[in-house]
């Protein structure tokens, strides 16, 4: 009981602060009487205060409903790149776990995908493509698949194994029965554990990419590029880096919290796990 | 008691293992019948081959290892080794079901017993959901569970030992197959729950009139529930008799030893309880004789070079030894 009490504190704080993010993102454009795109060259860094909140950008726009419609589009773009990432790892891990033809074949694409630093894939994927909201998300989720499929397809070789699906072989359940209805629900806690994981790093990829310049492009507002426009004026706008980086962090911090402490409460044994630096 | 037409019957049947561009023959040959409604005992020492076998006969080896098989698996007439995979999975569950060692592992943990008993219905039967319902709990009544309606909204790890190889039996059974594999299902359970099972399976193999094949290690049980046994020795069935018959009355060497080497509570305690002694050979030796031959303490120069024919004895028995090692005679 002790044990359970203990695990539950991260799933809280982290719960608590995806929620403020999420209502930063909903509500925080409402709160701000100004509008993301408005120049005002009058007002050009001015420092936080009552009037801006969280102060003004090169152009004089408010930083503060740019970080609020940056949280749209990072919150919107991670969990996209989740859900999609966990959709195709579940069924790429599971089928070739389940075929031994199908294995060689997907594990070696998926290889192949990982070889190649997920930032640099992603932004020849955006240079590719050309930059876009759609565009991102595809990017993201050809970086991030192939570790879910990892994880679903080493999960998946072990319940293979198990007695009870030789059991519904000896029962007659076809194939895709057994993946399906018998395999996946047993491989469903860690594809979440791994999926929180996948949206925060599709955040901090988006960051990336934007930062580069290769995200989302201006007069568009992204944390990642708001971070950019700060470095040649750091010294003079630290707000400009502070603000975005506080939000990185926070939302990384926020749902690998959420991650680990599922991952505690539903005993999820990984083989990143045991090798894991965490 | 025979009928003429067997409800599964091995002719010759070979399973061999491919790996590493290596062929390991681990059955060697096996022919045998069971007749509908009979409780045929498979007896044998760990690596003996039995749980290949018993795996085999249903094809369920294909999906975790390299295997070919020699042979016939007939079915009702049919061979199991030409069927296609839609005509196999018919068969699977419908016709032959199949009961495991430890009913813990072999439970999906993440769904209810009632649960696990509807899906084979759904996938066999056309009954509607209220159907397959009343089914789950005609099934788990019959598995002389008490409060089938909540058993059957229990998880497997809620239940005891003995209760979840009874929900693994009402799995089994769902079909009413013809022929209930059972590969050591007692194994994993405790002295009384092991008498409720097997008093259950009797019960169950007279009042459906289903087959049994039942394999085991344990001669105790052969002794009180099969009507026919079968003993094998790396691979291959050595001796054939009613079940009692095999206890009380061994005709094989091997089987002697067995029955031998069981302690017995009652009569003067032994010294030392006799062992057989060897090992059992590699499966990947040749032998130019008799199996058994090196651990035989009655072997002569004959058995290690020619392989013994099975010979029948008279009474339903048979055995696969040059001699007839009570009356001192050879079978020749």
């Amino acid at each position: 009981m002790k044990n359970q009490n203990k695990s539950l504190i991260p799933i809280w704080i982290g719960s608590s602060i995806l929620a403020i993010l999420i209502l930063f993102a909903a509500f925080g454009p409402m709160l701000s009487p100004f509008d993301p795109f408005e120049m005002n060259m009058a007002e050009r860094f001015s420092p936080p205060g009552l009037a801006n909140l969280m102060g003004t950008d090169e152009f004089g726009r408010d930083v503060f409903i740019r970080l609020a419609y940056g949280a749209r589009n990072s919150l919107l773009i991670g969990f996209l790149v989740a859900f999609l990432s966990s959709l195709l790892g579940i069924v790429i891990g599971l089928y070739a776990s389940y075929y031994k033809f199908l294995d060689h074949l997907l594990m070696r694409i998926c290889d192949g995908l990982s070889a190649i630093p997920g930032i640099l894939l992603a932004i020849a994927l955006m240079a590719a493509m050309g930059p876009s909201v759609t565009n991102i998300v595809i990017a993201l989720t050809v970086v991030s698949t192939p570790n879910i499929a990892r994880i679903v397809r080493s999960g998946a070789l072990v319940i293979k194994k198990q007695p009870y699906i030789e059991a519904v072989h000896t029962l007659g359940g076809s194939h895709s029965r057994i993946i399906w209805l018998n395999m996946s629900p047993a491989i469903l806690p860690a594809l979440l554990v791994q999926a929180s994981f996948a949206f925060a790093s599709a955040i901090l990829s988006e960051a990336s990419l934007s930062f580069l310049g290769a995200g989302i492009s201006e007069p568009q507002p992204s944390w990642g590029s708001i971070l950019q426009s700060s470095t040649h004026v750091i010294g003079r706008a630290w707000w400009l880096a502070l603000f975005p980086g506080l939000l990185l962090v926070l939302s990384v911090l926020g749902l690998n919290l959420l991650g680990d402490g599922a991952r505690d409460l539903m005993d999820v044994k990984l083989p990143t796990t045991k090798k894991g630096g965490r | 008691m025979e009928q003429p037409t067997a409800l599964l019957e091995l002719k010759d049947f070979k399973v061999h293992f491919h790996a590493s561009h290596e062929k390991t023959t681990v059955v060697k040959g096996v022919n045998l019948k069971i007749q509908p409604g009979e409780i045929l005992g498979l007896v044998g020492e760990s690596g003996c081959g039995k749980s290949v076998m018993s795996q085999s006969l249903m094809r369920l080896l294909e999906y975790s290892a390299d295997v070919s098989y020699e042979g016939n698996i007939l079915f009702d007439g049919q061979d199991i080794l030409r069927m296609n995979p839609q005509e196999l999975r018919k068969v699977r569950g419908n016709e032959i079901a199949m009961i495991f060692q430890d009913p813990m592992v072999s439970l999906n943990p993440v769904f209810t017993i009632g649960n696990q008993i509807e899906e084979v219905l759904k996938e066999h039967t056309r009954l509607s959901k209220k159907e397959r319902k009343s089914r789950v709990l005609e099934l788990l009544g019959l598995m002389e569970i008490s409060e089938p309606a909540r058993v059957s909204k229990q998880y497997p790890h809620e239940l005891s030992g003995g209760m979840q190889q009874r929900a693994m039996i009402a799995i089994a059974l769902a079909c009413e197959p013809k022929l209930l594999i059972a590969d050591e299902p007692t194994t994993a359970l405790d002295v009384t729950t092991q008498a409720q099972i097997m008093k259950l399976l009797q019960k169950l193999n007279l009042e459906l009139g289903m087959a049994i094949l039942f394999i085991t290690h344990d001669l105790g049980l052969v002794y009180e529930s099969c009507h026919r046994a079968e003993v094998m020795y790396l691979g291959q069935t050595v001796e054939s008799a009613p079940g009692r018959d095999l206890f009380e009355l061994p005709k094989h060497p091997y089987t002697k030893g067995l029955a031998a080497s069981i302690p017995s509570l009652t009569g003067a305690r032994k010294e030392k309880l006799p062992v057989i002694p060897g090992i059992v050979p590699s499966l990947k030796e040749n032998l130019g004789g008799c199996a058994f031959a090196k651990r035989c303490p009655y072997a002569t120069e004959k058995c290690f070079q020619q392989i013994p024919p099975v010979f029948s004895i008279g009474e339903g028995r048979a055995i696969k030894c040059h001699y007839d090692i009570d009356q001192g005679v050879s079978l020749l």
